[in-house]
């Protein structure tokens, strides 16, 4: 689910009262968001508060706010430099805390505007798609995920990784006449500042591929 | 204090990383060849010790840089990669942020954070001749 795994409960008696969050940098302008939820769903959460402290800008503290079952923040304190703390509160007593660093939870945005072009000459499909981490100052360097599958072979799909935002299939790998389902997903590049987790994926795009002329002369 | 002891590379990556972007938002608006560079360093250490004297001992006409998002980082990239190094008791800057929150940007302090950004650049050529 795109969260970070490495907490240890303070005591056994305690509920698990674990917690997973990731960070989006400049997810809306230059506002930073961070996402927290308890790794139990069935954890009752009515009275439970979030808070983060250390690694911020000008202050030391910062109440997460709380949507349904999850917690989350919108600011630009985030330093960006250094752990944090993330204490789950109940009134003013931390029942529970873990040491987090916001650039090492970083989840980047889905990509976006998926499209395939057929270029009948070179025989290929020429895919294309964008992401909104091109104009970030922040996290820039992603790694992404392409994924295609001719859409009647379930779960047999394949994997292109990349760094740019366009990639070549080459006709002659894919089947003629079969409708295809491709989307991409992005992660921070492994050895940037910046890491985490994979992003959601990006909207799918269905394209069929063409008859061949050795199709077509058989008919 | 003395920076021979600091991890320069994670140093270099913080400031690629975060400190760039704030010194040029700070100076967003001004030519790059508005000020003439008076500053200079030798070594890595050298320049951290220049970079650390003009973030957190302006010149007159400055009044305080520390609240500025720059200098915040820059204390906890010195503070998190040079062993024994505490802001707190260097050059009281606990109290400086606390005190001067955001200081209005005058001429005399987009020159200091000028020379910043050739301290810095000149930090990181040190790693081009390795």
């Amino acid at each position: 689910s795109g969260y970070a795994q490495n907490g240890d409960l303070e005591d056994a008696e305690l509920d698990d009262y674990s917690f997973s969050c990731y960070s989006q940098l400049e997810v809306n302008g230059s506002h930073h968001s961070l996402t927290c939820a308890f790794d139990d769903p069935d954890i009752n959460s009515t009275n439970l508060e979030l808070e983060i402290c250390g690694a911020l800008l000008e202050i030391n503290c910062l109440n997460f706010s709380k949507l349904q079952e999850v917690y989350y923040i919108k600011t630009k304190k985030f330093l960006l430099i250094g752990d944090s703390e993330i204490c789950v509160k109940l009134g003013e007593k931390s029942i529970t805390c873990k040491k987090m660093n916001i650039v090492k939870i970083v989840k980047p945005e889905a990509p976006f505007n998926v499209s395939v072009i057929y270029r009948e000459g070179a025989n290929d499909f020429v895919v294309t798609f964008n992401t909104s981490h091109l104009q970030k100052k922040y996290v820039k360097n992603l790694m992404h995920d392409v994924a295609y599958r001719q859409e009647k072979d379930e779960n047999n799909w394949m994997h292109v990784n990349l760094s740019g935002t366009k990639l070549t299939l080459l006709q002659r790998k894919l089947q003629d006449d079969a409708m295809y389902e491709i989307k991409v997903r992005s992660i921070p590049y492994s050895s940037d500042y910046f890491e985490g987790f994979w992003s959601e994926w990006s909207p799918s795009y269905h394209f069929r591929t063409p008859e061949t002329k050795r199709a077509e002369e058989m008919d | 204090y003395n920076f021979t002891n600091c991890d320069f590379e994670k140093i270099k990556q913080k400031y690629q990383k975060t400190i760039y972007d704030d010194l040029k938002e700070y100076m967003n608006g001004t030519r790059s060849t508005q000020f003439n560079s008076t500053v200079s360093c030798n070594n890595r250490a050298d320049c951290l010790a220049a970079i650390e004297r003009l973030t957190f001992r302006p010149p007159r006409g400055c009044a305080s840089l520390a609240g500025e998002a720059f200098a915040l980082r820059t204390d906890a990239t010195f503070t998190l990669q040079c062993p024994g190094y505490s802001s707190a008791q260097i050059h009281n800057t606990q109290a400086a942020k606390k005190r001067k929150k955001r200081e209005v940007t005058t001429n005399k302090c987009l020159e200091q954070v000028s020379q910043l950004l050739g301290l810095w650049g000149r930090f990181c050529r040190t790693f081009r001749k390795q």
